[in-house]
């Protein structure tokens, strides 16, 4: 136990000296460096010996379920930080890909072809600003002789502006712009709206996948919905938001991922039986 | 500021001065007067919630004013949790003092009743990961307050008896809490992997709510030791004020905000 606690010391201090604020650089130096992997190695012997000693018996289960969990959890992440692959790229629309850069410079060969057929995104209806002019401007053009009055959301029928009146739909949509509102529109000689929130709502990649024997399918690609083919799966981070030319994706071959997983599932059903459900709460019960 | 958010922030005021008088019921032991306080200002802080929800219509987790409302809402229920356990009620007040304070903090946020939960945001993990958080903030926020007062009691005042209840207590409801601050810190990694592919990144968030885990293992099993036990109090704040720094100063230092989970800001 004195000996678990030391380690979880020394690994407390570690973190924070990684985690204080001297530049996320800091990060990197710290926590991919043999300065806290050997204490996380220290710490998966320990839980070993822990595990092993406690003879077991039904009452014991939750805490060895607990401690085997964790030890799944660090062989895993040993996995993956030392055999894993990973990478982000830039993914053209339209251009199809046999290959993805790595980190380092090099390439990956997928052994397949992949092709961003389609892209779309879908917003949440906008929020615009009313602005209005404040009484002693002397320069109606400048936006900066208005003051912030409401945030506005859109509905169906556009918007309501109090002292103005209804502003339809398609006054507020331009056409043949990404996206399809008007940043600026001006109501009156006292008023404008400004446009102030538009949320994406989902954004969605349709690929095309055409493997060796030249068999083509189609798969989406979603945020929270990642990709898996052959070794690979591929999530979907990001796109270009001004133009939607490209997205950005993250690719990954993780050996330790399940491994992972596993031990992150027994921890967390096995901490509420240990926690909770094993336990006799307040055996003394004074009043204060 | 317009008509809705006058009306939010009555609500709110309501509600912390009915906390408070439930506090101050508590500690008179006027408990009857205590739990219709505490019920009343329940009822005005569901109501924030609810306004809450149907602006952004889908549950209300995505920003700091959204989460302290959540997180004042759960007193109630575990003080009847724990008035059961206990077959007493000598812990409402604390409770009631722990939403109090938590609720004062959202009079300086804004209700930002515009929030649209942004693309990442939208999996199964989202409320699970999100609530059982708040629920382990809220929980070890009154073990806090029950240790703090053990030291008052012990240094102060010369009870130790009422000293050692207070402390025990503490401990058994920080042990409580435990099991959902690790559902907490687990689920994000299971939801990391979903939508970024990597279980772990070490942003600053990830990196701070790891230091107040380990913080709470420290003093758990320092707390089963003979020779280190006296130190267990000490540990406690410091993992307490980990906490602090995850749940308020990540979010709100410019410093931090390049980390992966300011999308929720």
């Amino acid at each position: 136990m004195r000996i678990a606690i030391i380690i979880f010391v020394i690994l407390f201090v570690v973190l924070l000296i990684g985690a204080i604020p001297f530049g996320f650089a800091g990060q990197e130096n710290i926590f991919y460096s043999f300065i806290f992997i050997i204490p996380c190695l220290a710490l998966c012997i320990d839980l070993i010996y822990c595990a092993v000693k406690r003879h077991f018996h039904w009452r014991d289960l939750g805490f060895l379920i607990t401690h085997w969990g964790i030890i799944l959890i660090l062989w895993g992440a040993f996995l993956s930080f030392w055999k894993g692959t990973e990478t982000q790229f830039k993914f053209p629309i339209g251009h199809p890909i046999d290959s993805i850069p790595a980190n380092n410079e090099k390439v990956y060969q997928l052994g397949f072809q992949m092709r961003v057929k389609d892209f779309k995104v879908d917003y949440y209806p906008p929020v615009y600003g009313l602005y209005e002019l404040i009484p002693a401007a002397n320069n109606p053009t400048h936006q900066d002789q208005y003051t912030f009055l409401a945030a506005l959301k859109t509905n169906t029928a556009g918007l309501f502006v109090d002292g103005y009146g209804q502003v339809s739909l398609a006054q507020l949509q331009a056409t043949g712009r990404i996206p399809a509102w008007q940043s600026l529109l001006q109501l009156d000689q006292k008023k404008f709206l400004k446009l102030e929130q538009l949320t994406p709502s989902s954004y969605t990649a349709l690929l095309s996948i055409t493997d060796d024997n030249n068999q083509t399918h189609e798969e989406t690609l979603q945020v929270n919905h990642p990709l898996s083919y052959r070794t690979w799966k591929f999530y979907l981070n990001s796109y270009d938001q001004k133009d939607q030319k490209y997205i950005v994706l993250s690719a990954y071959q993780d050996p330790g991922r399940w491994l992972v997983i596993s031990g992150i599932w027994l921890v967390m059903i096995s901490t509420f039986i240990v926690c909770i459900f094993g336990k006799k709460f307040f055996k003394q019960k004074k009043e204060a | 500021m317009n008509l809705s958010y006058s009306f939010i922030y009555g609500l709110i005021g309501g509600a912390i001065a009915l906390y408070t008088l439930a506090c101050v019921f508590g500690f008179l032991k006027k408990y009857f007067g205590a739990m219709l306080c505490f019920a009343g200002a329940w009822c005005l802080n569901l109501s924030v919630f609810v306004i809450n929800w149907v602006a952004g219509g889908v549950p209300p987790f995505g920003n700091m004013f959204h989460v302290m409302i959540f997180l004042t809402l759960c007193f109630l229920p575990f003080s009847f949790f724990f008035k059961l356990k206990l077959k007493s009620d000598w812990l409402l007040p604390y409770f009631a003092v722990a939403a109090s304070l938590f609720l004062i903090g959202t009079l300086f946020m804004s209700p930002d009743l515009n929030w649209q939960q942004m693309p990442a945001l939208k999996s199964f993990w989202f409320v699970p990961h999100v609530a059982s958080y708040i629920i382990s903030y809220a929980l070890n926020a009154v073990a806090l307050i029950l240790t703090l007062q053990a030291v008052i009691q012990k240094n102060i005042r010369h009870s130790p008896d009422h000293a050692t209840l207070l402390a025990d207590t503490s401990y058994e409801i920080a042990i409580f809490a435990f099991p959902f601050m690790n559902f907490g810190l687990l689920s994000g990694a299971l939801w990391a992997e979903q939508a970024w592919g990597t279980y772990w990144s070490w942003d600053i968030k990830e990196t701070w709510s790891l230091i107040t885990w380990l913080g709470y293992i420290i003093y758990f099993h320092i707390h089963r030791t003979k020779k280190w036990k006296q130190w267990h109090t000490a540990v406690q704040i410091a993992a307490f004020a980990a906490l602090l720094v995850t749940f308020f100063v990540v979010n709100f230092l410019p410093r931090f905000q390049g980390g992966l989970h300011t999308y929720g800001s």
